[in-house]
Order: structure tokens, then sequence, then C-alpha cells
């Protein structure tokens, strides 16, 4: 798909969406996911000036790539974090399976893998205390999914949940703690 | 878990959190009301609370590192990619080893769309070779450009240190409300002209050649650990192409403007258009860039200008939210005047700024030689008799020689306007020679004195002075040889605890006052390991396992109300406990009875009892600390040993479990570290370096076998050098080697000052005890993989005694092999079974490979043998351990033969003189190892006292005159390292 058609879509499937078309997602998140995918691959190999790849840098290079908008107003993308942020965990979560395969296979290690840490909790677990967490408590999930994968603060998380900051940060606080949990002991 | 549950874990959590932390028991008590099942899934909860955003964060930051650093674990051409660096400023850049030549360097990698163009591509090319011709102390030296999947990069060379841009990010965030007028920190006035002189003279070189730079700021400048200035990416600014980018506004910006040319291109055919090409960063840019005009030297001129602004007022000169009003800025504003935001500053360094930032070039410095001198004189005239250069004070060269280039900063009290010193500031603080190598120390709490030991005694200096007092030995160890070994010091600094190790004794645990008082013993039978930040608890080990502790004890600092807190099976030693920061827990380390069945493992644990955790293992562990900070500190062996360098990871103090990667603190090569200790503060870090090398010598042989004459040393390396054979001409002698972190067999002759490479290992991988075959054309070595256990298999090879491809024999567990000499004409080797019950030879032929087996001898399966081949093939000579019987097994049907060496204990080294009519071995004396001959009736005659030495022998040559002697040596000195 070219770049302005894709412009397009992007912008209509968010407008219908947040008009309550449930389709529009279908049809923005293989749009978003490509985006996503192709923005983090290109990040490895940029000189960037904060040279830690941030979600936050990510997601909002992906919104203005594919809106082409660079001041959103803040509801128009408040959709489009909520699903940024389902992708970038989906994302990173495969490239974690990836690479713990290659690493398996692979015959040279590095001088840190050399060094076998306990591993600390780690993308994949993280992914699988999420997904427990959903069944318990959707609304959760989705917090952290904006606060660590997006990388959206309190504020922000709490208006694209449409929520009081309040509830948000207390929503992410026992979030992030079961999880810290549920990874320890899972 | 049911949603009503859920709802009220929740709502509950939140109660508790939220309310006051001394009301939480009573609010929980009455919440839970008997509800038991709540009451714990809560309060678990709330262990997990402090950490939870931590963890969280950090996997999937863990896991966009990755995805950011793809290629680590990779071999991009030659290089095999190691870690991502964390080069702020620098683009990604990743550490890398070069295969080729052994050696560490940086591979950076370019961005993506200077590849896409095909001119610019070229560009890059021509361009780059030209800067990478540069040789200046003050540019950084680009090694290769290289490609990889259509993405260029260079290589270049791996330096320790900072941008100068994190250095004023760092001067930043040290800044404190106290600054007046709340002006943002400068760096020190000497760094100001410290570093701009250095920025100089590395521009000055590359315009003197022509090449011009275009984009110096701050993150293109490098200041290393020992702070030289390295000005990075000479030849590249031209076709690194910024994006727009509005999270990047800080830094770089499209240029609008028209297409940029420069003084290289005047030639018609190289013009090349390019539209919307970016040009230098933009807050660095001169006038004429940001218009898009021609570039010259003196461009590069105004970019300077900007970075010593910078580095003398800690802003910017021109700084605008959009690119419109920073060009708006930098083609029409005048920066405010420096001394006005920094009133410390020289007068004359203000004109200097302001004549560097002319908006109109010809006015303006027209090279950076003229600004150069003109800095130089102001330095000159702020400091007249004492030059500020001096600061940078290099004492000891030869320490520092031996370190590796590594060189220190002067003290502090000798400088005191050090505060924006670069990082792993590091000051010796012994100078032992090799003779009397120190062997344990530490810092007081209070950073006062350094308590050491070496063969003299216990030794305390005071660090301001320097001045140093020897600790009274007891009266009832005068005449005993013994042993310190300093522990730690008690909080207070007044007192500090030491071991005490002497022959037929177990040791014991001591106390010693800082006055310097005789030692008083505080419990026998036992060894100390550390002290307790509060000074409450002693951890130590009784004397009860054969083979080390296995058992973590406690004691209070008066020897009492002992307490165990560990114990570990029989396979498992338990040893080296240190304190958290808060005493709770413990970090120790675990290592198998039998090396190599399994990794030394770090693990923590709480000193009230629970689980350990187990943070890292390696084979490579060496030593650990937990710092104040609560970090834990550890150290790990590289390059086959013979590096170390240090690491931290954070603990979580509550859990006792990581909470991030591990980080990288040093990157030092060539010696080890041991003995760490830190200074309360946590802003003094002591060590005990130590360096074992060995050297191959050589000396004639009297012939009454008595006598030495003109020993000489032959190899020039440092590391390890061991000869193990002769070319059968006598002239050349064969031995290995450690260059660069590989191994290598080598070959030089008597006459000659260099060596000839034969063989040369991959690296982690060995190839040791060359032999050469009677017929004088092959060598005969084993080669394996230095991450194996000592029983490993390995590969018997051959290679020609000149070099070239070498061929796998076979494989097999190696206890050595031997070669006569010509004429009689046999080689065997030597494997032990693997119940370590006999010792098997079999015949070796260097095409044949394994032959038929030739003798066996059985063996204590506990203890370890040393055999020789006699040079006519017809005996073997083997020894148990380090003891004096020495066996000797005919080969030619011959009976067993046993001699005892007269007058010595114990042993090293085992070769048969060349007549066949005695031996060469040699004894390990308390300062140092002798070479003896001994005839076989066991009469030993001394031949060569080697000092210091960790042992020798000697390789008799064919021609029955010349020997070939290894000596190894240790030097090991305390230092200091600050800002860690």
């Amino acid at each position: 798909m070219h770049g302005s058609s894709a412009t397009h879509d992007v912008t209509l499937l968010l407008a219908q969406w947040a008009g309550g078309d449930e389709r529009a997602l279908d049809a923005l998140t293989p749009l978003v996911y490509r985006e996503l995918r192709r923005l983090a691959a290109s990040y490895l190999r940029k000189e960037r000036k904060s040279h830690t790849l941030q979600p936050t840098a990510l997601v909002h290079e992906a919104y203005i790539r594919l809106v082409h908008q660079s001041n959103p107003k803040w509801e128009d993308r408040s959709h489009f974090f909520g699903v940024a942020a389902r992708l970038m965990r989906q994302i990173l979560v495969e490239y974690a399976r990836r690479k713990q395969a290659a690493k398996r296979a692979a015959y040279t290690v590095s001088l840190e893998d050399a060094v076998s840490f306990e591993r600390s909790p780690d993308v994949v677990a993280l992914d699988q205390a999420l997904t427990a967490l959903e069944k318990l408590d959707p609304r959760k999930c989705k917090a952290i999914e904006l606060r660590y994968f997006a990388g959206l603060t309190t504020d922000e998380v709490a208006r694209v949940l449409a929520v009081s900051p309040v509830t948000a940060q207390r929503d992410l606080r026992m979030a992030v703690t079961w999880l810290h949990r549920e990874m320890r002991s899972g | 878990m049911t949603p009503e549950r859920w709802a009220q874990v929740d709502e509950l959590f939140h109660r508790i959190v939220e309310c006051d932390s001394n009301n939480r028991r009573a609010l929980l008590d009455e919440a839970c009301a008997g509800d038991l099942e709540l009451r714990s899934e809560v309060e678990e909860l709330l262990r997990y609370e402090a950490s939870a955003h931590a963890k969280v964060e950090a996997a999937v930051h863990s896991q966009i590192n990755e995805l950011r650093f793809s290629l680590v674990g990779t071999v991009v051409s030659h290089y095999q990619i190691e870690a991502g660096l964390d080069g702020g400023g620098m683009g990604l850049v990743y550490r890398a080893e070069d295969l080729k030549l052994g050696r560490r360097v940086a591979l950076k990698f370019l961005p993506e769309d200077s590849a896409k163009d095909p001119t610019s591509s070229a560009r890059f090319e021509r361009e780059a070779r030209a800067a990478s011709a540069l040789e200046h102390s003050n540019i950084c030296p680009i090694y290769e450009f290289g490609e990889h999947e259509g993405q260029p990069f260079i290589v270049m060379q791996l330096l320790e240190g900072k941008t100068l841009r994190e250095l004023l990010q760092d001067q930043c965030a040290q800044a404190t409300d106290s600054d007046a007028h709340g002006a943002r920190p400068a760096l020190p006035l000497y760094q100001i002209f410290d570093l701009g002189l250095q920025i100089a003279d590395g521009l000055n070189a590359a315009h003197q050649k022509g090449i011009i730079h275009r984009d110096i700021k701050p993150a293109n400048i490098f200041v290393t650990s020992q702070g030289q200035a390295k000005i990075l990416d000479f030849g590249l600014a031209k076709v690194t192409r910024y994006e727009a980018d509005t999270f990047d506004a800080d830094s770089t910006v499209t240029s609008l403007q028209a297409p940029a040319s420069d003084a290289l291109e005047t030639k018609p055919g190289l013009f090349l258009s390019r539209t919307g090409v970016a040009m230098g960063t933009a807050g660095y840019m001169s006038p004429e860039q940001a218009r898009g005009e021609r570039l010259d030297a003196r461009s590069d001129v105004f970019s300077f200008g900007l970075v010593l602004y910078e580095m003398a007022t800690g802003q910017r000169a021109f700084e605008g939210n959009t690119g419109q009003s920073l060009y708006a800025a930098i083609l029409g504003q005048s920066p405010a005047p420096v001394r006005q935001l920094n009133p410390k500053l020289p007068h004359k360094f203000e004109i200097i700024i302001n004549r560097a930032l002319e908006k109109n070039r010809e006015t303006r410095y027209q090279s950076v030689a003229e600004l150069r001198r003109d800095l130089e004189t102001v330095q000159r005239e702020l400091s007249p008799r004492n030059p500020l250069r001096l600061w940078m004070a290099v004492s000891g060269s030869i320490a520092a020689l031996a370190l590796g280039g590594l060189f220190f900063w002067a003290t502090r009290h000798s400088q005191p306007n050090s505060q924006g010193v670069p990082e792993l500031k590091l000051h010796q603080l012994t100078a032992n020679s090799i003779e009397n190598p120190v062997g344990s120390g530490a810092i007081s709490s209070d950073g006062r004195y350094l308590a050491y030991a070496d063969l003299q005694g216990i030794h305390i200096k005071l660090m301001d002075t320097g001045e140093t007092r020897t600790v009274s030995q007891p009266k009832n160890l005068k005449n005993s040889r013994v042993d310190w070994g300093v522990v730690g010091w008690f909080p207070d600094s007044t007192r500090f605890l030491v071991n005490l190790y002497a022959d037929e004794m177990p040791s014991s645990i001591w106390t010693v006052s800082v006055m310097g008082d005789v030692p008083t013993m505080l419990r026998g039978d036992a060894e100390a390991w550390s002290i307790s930040h509060d000074g409450s608890l002693i951890a130590f080990a009784n004397n009860r396992g054969t083979a080390g502790p296995h058992e973590i004890w406690v004691m209070n600092p008066n020897g009492e109300k002992e307490q165990k807190l560990l114990s570990s099976d029989a396979n498992t030693l338990i040893r080296d406990a240190r304190f958290s920061p808060d005493d709770k827990r413990f970090v120790y380390v675990e290592s198998p009875v039998t090396y190599g069945t399994q990794e030394p493992a770090l693990l923590s644990r709480s000193v009230a009892g629970g689980p350990s955790i187990k943070l890292l293992s390696s084979q490579r562990l060496h030593n650990h600390l937990w710092l104040p900070d609560g970090r834990l500190l550890y150290a790990l062996a590289e390059d086959n040993e013979r590096s170390c360098n240090y690491w931290t990871v954070r603990i979580d103090p509550q859990t006792g479990i990581t909470t991030d990667a591990p980080k990288r603190l040093s990157n030092w090569a060539g010696f080890c570290l041991d003995h760490t200790s830190v200074t309360a503060d946590g802003k003094r870090l002591v060590f005990k370096e130590w360096l074992d090398k060995s050297s191959v010598y050589t000396a004639i042989l009297q012939s009454d076998h008595a006598h030495i004459t003109n020993p000489a040393l032959l190899s020039l390396s440092d590391g390890v050098n061991e000869p193990s054979a002769w070319t059968a001409d006598s002239k050349a002698v064969i031995f290995d080697t450690d260059r660069e972190g590989r191994v290598e067999i080598r070959k030089q002759y008597l006459d000659s000052d260099t060596s000839d490479l034969i063989v040369r290992a991959n690296a982690n991988q060995y190839a040791v005890d060359p032999r050469v075959t009677p017929d004088g054309k092959w060598i005969l070595y084993t080669a394996g993989s230095s991450e194996d256990g000592p029983d490993a298999e390995a590969s018997m090879a051959r290679v020609a005694i000149n070099g070239g491809p070498s061929q796998t024999l076979f494989r097999y567990r190696p206890w050595g092999h031997r070669c006569t000499y010509f004429p009689a004409k046999s080689c065997l080797f030597c494997e032990r079974t693997e119940d370590r019950n006999q010792l098997v030879f079999t015949s070796l032929d260097a095409f044949e490979g394994r032959g038929q087996e030739l003798a066996r001898f059985d063996t204590d399966p506990a203890s370890e043998y040393d055999w020789a081949l006699s040079l006519d093939g017809t005996r073997i000579v083997i020894r148990k351990n380090a003891e004096p019987r020495l066996d000797i097994v005919s080969l030619s049907g011959h009976p067993r033969q046993q001699l005892v060496v007269k007058g010595w204990t114990t042993f090293m080294g085992l070769n048969w003189a060349a007549d066949g009519a005695g031996i060469f071995t040699s004894a390990l004396v308390p300062r140092g190892s002798i070479l003896l001959y001994v005839d076989l009736k066991g009469n030993a005659h001394s031949l060569w006292e080697h000092k210091g030495s960790t042992g020798t022998w000697a390789i008799p040559a064919p021609d029955g005159k010349h020997l070939a002697l290894s000596g190894g040596t240790i030097s090991s000195n305390f230092w200091m390292m600050e800002k860690f």
C-alpha cells in the first residue's frame, strides 16, 4: 500500500473506530502493526538523539508517519495509542521469543551471555502475566500496556482509558505489583 | 480468583498502601477479620509493591535494548559483536572483537539513509578514507570501513570515557541549588583549557591536511578516562543526513536551505547537487553553514567556539525551539557574553570566544592554530609558574606501563579543582616489587588508612601523607613463616581484622589497632571473610572442610555469640560472605568441591534465614562486594584469565534479586583484580591489581652440571611465555605465549630480538605444550578450549616447524606429550584414565597419530602427577604432586627405580638432562624458586635462584649445552579508584 493511501486509511479507520465501529479496529491493526515493525527495525540502525529506544518515541513516530499529523489533538491520538500499545507488546514478545530460540541454537556467546544470570523477569514472562491479568481485570491490563509498552504518562493513561488520574494511578499500582508477584512466582 | 475476591484484594491493597505505614498492621487485622487468604494475598502483594515498577519497566526496556542492539552475538565481517555501547551521543555503537587482530574495537553504524544514495556512498567512502589517514592523538582513529547488509559502518578505536556532551550533562546533574544566580555549571577552568587545547590540536592537524570536520559539537568529542580529548567522526559529517524529528529538536534539524557545497568540491565534475541535505548539527552550525554556503576550516573554528562557549558557561550560545528560530539566532544574534554567565572566566577568554564566533568568517580567527595560540597564552597567564597540564601528572610511569598504558590522575589534594575529572580516576597506593608482592589489603571506612599485608608483614598507610607504619609481629610468631591476610576494617576505622596463615597451623582471626600495636587473636581455627557495615557481625568460616569451607558463621566483634548461618553439602563449598548495605542480607560464593563440575555462583540470602537467591554464575568470577549504594560489584576474568574487569548489577535490598542488567564498569586489560574494599561513603574503592607474567630465559649449562652461566631474557612480551622445546639445531626456542588474549606458539632464535609465529589459537582456545619431533621437522602441540575443565578432551595437533596450517591428529584427555632428541626417534603422550587410577603412556607419531601403549603407572586419584621422557626414549620419570620422591619407569624392560631429592621439600617442573644422567627440577622457596640439577642418587645442585618467582623449569637443548628456562613472577599492588 502506498504511503498516502495508508495515511488516508488510518485516519479514516481511527475516526470510524472512535465512532464505535469495532470492525475498523480489525482493519487498523495490521497497518499500525506493520508500521511499528518497520520503525522498530529501522531504529536498530538509526542514529538517534536519545540513543535509548523509547516506546514513547516509537509509538509517537508511528502515529505521525501513519496519520501525517505532527500535532494531533489528543482525542485522536488516544485511540491510536490503545492499538499501538498492544502491538508494541506483541512485537517485543515475538522478538524476545525469536531471540531466545536463536540463542539456544547459536554456538557463539557474547561476554555478557557467558555469565549466566538468574533470569530476571523478561518480557515473555511479563506477557504471560499480562494475559492472566487481562482475564481478571482487562482495564488494568490496558493501563499497563499503555504505561509500559506505549510509554504514556499516568495522566495520559487516564485520558486514553477515560478514567480519573487517581483511578489510573491506582490501576497501575495494583497491576504492576500483581504482575511482579506473578512473574516471580510463575 | 473470583472477580469478587479480586475486587476485595484490589480495594484493600490500596487502602493499605495509601495509609500511614504505622497503621498498616492494624488496618490489615481489621479489614481481613480472620480471612487469612485475603490477608496473605494482600501481604504478599505489599512485599512486591516497592520494586514492581522498576521490574516491569526493566523487562520492557531490556527487550527494547536487545532489539536495538540486534547484532550482539553475531559476527559482522571479521568482528565478533560483543555488546551494545550506550555511547551517549555516539549513535549505534557496538563493542566488538577484531577476530583477525585480536583486539577490541568499536563498531559504529552510520545512518541508514546515507547508504541508499549511491553518490553519497561514494563520497562517504572517499572522504572517510582521507580522514582515516589522520593520525593524531586527539582524533579517534578509524581502522576500517565496512558494510553489513547494505549498512555502512566504521571500525574505530574502542575508547573508555564519555562524550563531552555527557560530561556537560553530568556537570548539570551535579549542580546544586547553591550555585550563584542559578547559573548552569561550567567545567572547571583548568579543564576548559586542557580540553580546549587538545581539541584545537586535533582540529588543527586535520585542517593542515585539508580535512574539515563540519560537525564539531560536544557529542562528537570524546573524553577518555585518561582525560584525553578525541574528536570523533572526521570525514563523516557531510554524508550524515539528519531527518526532521520533532522529538529531536535540540540536536538536529533538516536544513531547508539550498544544497550544500563546500571547499572540497570546487571541481565541477565533483559537484554533487542534492536537495534537502542536512548540514552540521543545527545548534553548532556556523552562519555560512546555516545559509548553505561553501564551508571551510573557519566554519570549524566557529563550531569549536560554540563548544568552548558551552564548556565555559554550561549553556549553549544559540538555542531555539524550532529550526527557524535557531537559524535566526545563529545568523543574527550575539550570544550572551561568557563572563556574564561565568564571572570566573578571564577577560581575555571572552575576547577569544567573541573572535571565534564572529558571524563574518573574514573577521573570525582564520585558523584553529591562531585560536589555539591565544588560548594557550591565556592559560599560561592564569598560572605562570605552574602550567595547568601538570595537574595531570603521571607518577610511577613504570607501574603505568605495566598496566598497559593506563595512567592516572594526580590525587585530589594536589588539585583542588578536580570536580570535573573524568570517570574511573585511578591512583596507585603501593609500589611493591615483584620480589615482595602485596598479598591483601583494605581501605578504612573513613578512607584515611590502607591496611595491607605483604611478605614482610602488615602495614598501615596513611592515605593523606603516604606515611606507612609496619605492625609488630606477635612475639611467639617471630621465628615462624607466616602470612597475614587483611580482611577489612571495623566501621569506626580504628581497628581492622586479619587472618593468620602459618605452616602446620590452622588459620586464625586477629584484630589490629590502627595504632599499630601487636595483633591480638580473636578466634583460633577460623578464617574471617568480612565485617558487617554496622560492625556488629563478623562473617567467618571454621576450618572444618578438608577441601574448603562448608559453613558460613557469624560472631560479634568480641568473638562471641557464634551462630551458623548456612551450611552446604559435601560436594559444595561456600565462602566469601559479604553483607548488604543494611546488613540484612549477605552475598556469598558457592562452588563445587571438584573444579569444573559446576560454575561458581554468587547467591544472596537473608541473615535471618530463608531461601538463597542465585544472582549469577561464572567460571570467571573473581571478587565481589556489595557497594553502599546497593550495587553488587564483581570482577570477571577475560582473555584466558589475563584480564579482569569490574561489573556491577543492582540488587533489590529487600528481595536480594537483581533488578537490572549487569553493567561493565571498567575496560582494562593485562591484569586481574582482587581484594576489593570500599569506603563507607562509597566514593573510594581500593583493589589489588595483580599480573602474573612468565618469561623465557636462556643460559649455558657448564659441563659439571652444577652451574649455569649467562642467564639472559629471551622473550620480550608481557604475559605468559613458557618454553617447551628447542629446534633440532639448538638455535631456537619454541614457546607458547599469550598475546592480546590469544594463545600463540612462537619460535625465537637465540640471536634474535623477535619471534616467529607458528600457531595462533582462536579466541577462547589454547595451543600449548609444543614439542619438536626428533627429525626436527614438526611441532606436536595440544589444542583445546580454555573454557573446559582440566580433565576435558583436547586435540593433539601437528604443524610444520616453520608454521603453516595445523592438522588435528586425534582427541585425547591430555596429560602431556614428549619427544626424544635425534638419534632416538620416538614421541609419546600420556593420558589419565577416567577413574584417575592410572597414567597411560602411548607412542605418538606426527603422521600416524596414536600408536601402541607403552606403559602404565598406578596413581592416587586425588593427586596430580608430573612426568618427563628421557631424551633417548628409554625412561620416564614421574613425580606425585610437589613431592621429593621420583619414580623412574623403564621403557626397555628394566626394573623401576626410585629416588628422593635431598634437601628440599616442594617442587615443580621436571625434565631430563640431555645426557640422561640427571634431572632438572625446581624447588619452591618463600621468596622465589631455585632451579636444581638432581643426579640419579638424589643429590641436588642449585643452578639458579629466581627471586620472586612463582616457579621455574629448564628445557635442555639437543646440544646438551644450552638451557631454556622459564621464570614466572607476580607483581601486585593496591590501587584506588574514584568516580565509579
